[in-house]
């Protein structure tokens, strides 16, 4: 395959030493007109053990400067690309504005420690004359502090349907009022605003919520009759995960929904800033809560006002108050919401959410995604209580299998009839099952042994409609049913100015301020990887060096087959990253690549790589909860990785990959690994060395890559007993290989190409031996005769 | 792996204003084309939450907070249905 001298000096050769440049916490440092297309590389702050807070702004003019933050280890200095920086970067704010900032906590998902916290800045411009110049300042607090959230009563919307629009003129109503409660606005418009604002900072100093975070406050006419009116409603703006095509390392749980006030929260930057695009209007905003115009007049229950008094002690009692609501609304925009499918007509009961794309849009569904479906982080502490016993609400499952259990848990609680009768008081199989919630002093339930202990979600058999027993789509799930809490799903009349069970349930959807430990992140290791989704198709998995950072850099190669189903291989070079697989940018802009041979197969090999556009990164964290990977039973497997490809005009293909073999099954000695004739470079094998568990001889697999017909990359398979060091078998290759895209053949078959003999010594320090292949193709063959042959990879560490 | 290939390294240290921390600049070796691409990777929320308030016979008003499908996902939701049954 490669002169070994050439790969190690490609890996090792341009190792120049990092040109770090310290800052000084407090002192901004200036770049001036700094090219589209470059960055500042490795600024870093050293932080030390008493810091509670750390903010990393930029400010330019010109350009769109993005900010990367990295703890511990420094950012790449070569083959630099946004993806790769991007994907090292433990935070990013990549607005499309140059203006960023970030700030890292100790209950950070990456949390703020003592250490060297690394900096990169790109101008990310793509005409290199569109310069920036500003400034990079890093600060530390040794002290927490407190966020704020900030109202938007601008950006009206107009929408045909009223309901659907946001009025401003909800907000400036200059109707002449009368202090009350301690709201000191004199007209409608401005106790209206004081009041949000007085449940907006309840909800602050509740959750000692540490960022800024923004409410696009909204009015709209609701309507309403003499009996029963809409007061307002509340949503998170939207909700994104984090997966291999779009890395938000600041969040906990990949292939996960967060709400974006949640998100923006952990990321410690804006909603614009963690996804791009432009930060003004409401593309600054996290949440939308919208309150009826209408309440107040004359044909709406009875003409009734808000309260909007900020003490409640002071409401009358028979109003409605504006305080109360605001906060229960505006905590589910905080992202108190499960998102498991409650309503027949949108999809199955019970079926996580996932999404429909054509093109640049996305729709959410539940039943026919193409992306997806996903968990999401509320329902992710929620848990199915059946007496003592209790299983995961989500959990693991292959193909949405425990959508009928999630379905039933929904309904789990007292029946309502159509009287409407209810006993809100009985506790459900529907719980919350947090540690921090079952102990909380908010908790009615505290004290109990578990689950008993868990909070009970509302969860009605809902009969109102039929004898049928079906969940109220939303009302369940997303409240609780402790008496005088704020998240009751009827919280009437109570005056409440305490979040109640709250604070505790929204600390692990992302608000929680204690201090979290470093992530784990996998560990991956030398193998044959492969997908049973995708059988036949897998990977060769070698580590063949370390990086500068004394990081394993891997050689992979990709044995495939293309369009027609010959058999083809590509290759890519990277380090594991944080649990990743990140590979190398070559020179053509590629990172996963095709060889093809220049000249005869019979003669010295050279070879280049083709013009087909390609990339690899494989996630080996948390991958059980990809889609990808759930939808076959790989409950076996020892690791999981989603490999995130693209190939030619298959693009952001996630396949769910697992080892042939572990370390455990090696063979003593043990023979497994990449090999090739360093005399002869261009063709070579990896081998699969397995001892054999009744203590006979190791059973080994070859994967043989050489130059095929015209010179494209082929390769063949052969099996069977090292017996004396010595193994000798068939060459075979897929008969009915099948394209990556393609749905696979019932089962595989194989024709003979050849032969492949080994012979091994093993008695010195490093193995060595000596290989002969014949491999036939059309027009020709591919033949080596006793070649000396060396392992290619290298032992796993530093 | 660079074994053919000559990567760019751009990379030049310049110094920042004096009074400054000096800086390390360089040049990305891709266009700076890549940035994160969320718009297919999100979804508005599915669900509004919806607090609304009922006058009983007794003449009392009772707060519940019903959640209604997003008007605007609905509509999404609908046209995408209509685009698949369009669909041979």
């Amino acid at each position: 395959m490669l002169a070994r001298g050439a790969l190690a000096a490609a890996l090792f050769g341009a190792a120049a030493a990092h040109a770090d440049s310290a800052l000084q916490a407090g002192t901004a440092a200036t770049f001036t007109a700094l090219p589209g297309g470059q960055l500042v590389s490795n600024a870093y702050i050293d932080v030390d053990g008493s810091a509670q807070r750390l903010d990393v702004k930029v400010n330019a003019t010109g350009g769109d400067v993005d900010l990367f933050l990295r703890y511990g280890s420094p950012f790449p200095d070569s083959n630099l690309s946004v993806d790769l920086i991007n994907r090292e970067a433990h935070y990013h704010s990549v607005s499309s504005t140059s203006n960023e900032a970030i700030a890292v906590l100790p209950s950070s998902n990456m949390p703020l420690r003592a250490g060297r916290w690394y900096i990169d800045v790109v101008n990310g411009a793509q005409n290199p004359s569109d310069a920036a110049s500003g400034t990079l300042v890093a600060t530390v607090s040794s002290t927490p502090q407190l966020g704020s959230i900030q109202l938007d009563f601008g950006n009206p919307v107009t929408n045909s349907d009223p309901t659907q629009s946001c009025d401003d003129s909800f907000w400036t109503d200059a109707t002449p009022a009368t202090p009350i409660g301690g709201n000191t606005g004199t007209t409608l418009g401005q106790q209206r605003q004081f009041a949000l604002q007085y449940a907006a900072n309840e909800l602050v100093t509740q959750l000692q919520i540490p960022i800024d975070i923004t409410v696009h406050a909204c009015g709209a006419h609701l309507g309403g009759d003499a009996n029963s009116a809409i007061l307002a409603h509340a949503a998170p703006l939207f909700y994104l995960f984090s997966d291999p095509d779009l890395p938000l390392n600041p969040l906990p749980k990949r292939y996960t929904w967060y709400a974006i006030s949640a998100a923006t929260r952990l990321a410690g930057t804006s909603a614009c800033g963690l996804v791009g695009g432009p930060c003004d209007g409401v593309n600054a905003d996290e949440i939308e809560a919208t309150f009826n115009e209408d309440i107040g007049t004359s044909g709406v229950i009875g003409g009734e006002k808000f309260y909007l008094g900020f003490d409640a002690a002071a409401n009358p009692g028979h109003q409605l108050d504006f305080v109360t609501i605001a906060m229960h609304e505006m905590t589910h925009g905080l992202g108190f919401f499960g998102l498991v499918n409650m309503d027949a007509t949108q999809g199955p009961v019970g079926a996580k959410a996932g999404l429909i794309v054509s093109g640049n849009s996305a729709t959410i569904a539940y039943e026919n995604v193409n992306l997806g479906p996903y968990d999401d982080i509320y329902d992710d502490s929620v848990a199915i209580v059946n007496g003592s016993a209790y299983t995961q609400f989500l959990g693991y499952e292959v193909n949405g299998a425990h959508d009928a259990a999630r379905a039933a848990a929904l309904t789990s609680g007292p029946v309502i009839t159509q009287s409407g009768q209810y006993n809100p008081g009985t506790q459900t199989g529907l719980r919350y099952a947090d540690a921090g919630t079952a102990t909380s002093g908010a908790n009615a339930n505290a004290g109990l042994a578990a689950p008993a202990d868990f909070p009970s979600l509302y969860a009605p058999c809902d009969q109102s409609a039929s004898a049928t027993c079906a969940p109220q789509p939303s009302s369940s799930l997303s409240h609780t049913i402790q008496s005088g809490d704020m998240m009751n799903a009827f919280y009437s009349g109570l005056n409440l100015r305490s979040m109640g069970l709250a604070v505790p349930m929204l600390g692990p959807v992302g608000w929680s301020n204690a201090t979290a430990a470093a992530p784990a992140f996998a560990v991956p290791f030398p193998s044959n990887w492969f997908d049973v989704a995708h059988n036949g198709h897998g990977f060769d998995f070698q580590v063949v060096g370390h990086d500068t950072l004394g990081r394993d850099v891997y050689l992979l190669t990709f044995y495939t087959y293309d369009a027609s189903g010959k058999p083809e291989w590509y290759q890519a070079t990277g380090s594991i990253v944080d649990g990743m697989f990140l590979a190398d940018l070559q020179s053509n802009g590629s990172t996963l690549y095709r060889l093809v041979y220049d000249n005869s197969a019979q003669g010295a090999i050279a070879y280049h790589a083709d013009s087909v556009a390609g990339s690899v990164v494989i996630d080996f964290n948390q991958a059980s909860q990809a889609p990808a990977c759930r939808n076959a039973d790989r409950s076996g497997a020892s690791l999981l990785g989603v490999m995130d490809w693209s190939i030619g005009t298959d693009v952001q293909q996630q396949w769910c990959v697992q080892p042939v073999v572990t370390l455990a099954e090696h063979a003593a000695p043990d023979l497994n690994g990449h090999w090739y004739s360093n005399s002869d470079a261009g063709w070579g094998f990896e081998l699969l060395d397995v001892r054999d568990a009744g203590g006979g001889a190791p059973t080994v697999v070859v994967y043989a890559y050489y130059p095929g017909a015209n010179g494209q990359p082929t390769w063949a398979t052969a099996s069977g007993k090292l017996a004396n060091n010595t193994f000798t078998a068939t060459l075979q290759q897929v008969a009915n290989g099948y394209c990556r895209t393609c749905a696979p053949p019932a089962q595989l078959s194989g024709s003979a190409v050849g032969t492949i003999t080994l012979t091994f010594d093993t008695s010195g320090a490093a193995p060595h031996g000596n290989a002969s292949i014949s491999a036939s193709f059309t027009g020709g063959s591919f033949s080596r005769n006793n070649d000396p042959i060396v392992p290619l990879s290298v032992s796993t560490g530093p | 792996m660079k074994f053919a290939f000559l990567l760019l390294l751009a990379a030049t240290a310049t110094g920042a204003a004096a009074t400054d921390a000096p800086l390390t600049i360089k040049a990305l070796d891709a266009p700076a084309t890549s940035k994160p691409a969320a718009s297919v990777r999100r979804m508005s929320a599915p669900s509004l939450s919806e607090t609304r308030v009922t006058r009983d016979a007794d003449g009392r008003l009772r707060l519940d907070c019903k959640q209604k499908a997003n008007p605007k996902v609905v509509q999404e939701r609908a046209d995408v249905r209509a685009k698949q049954a369009s669909q041979p």
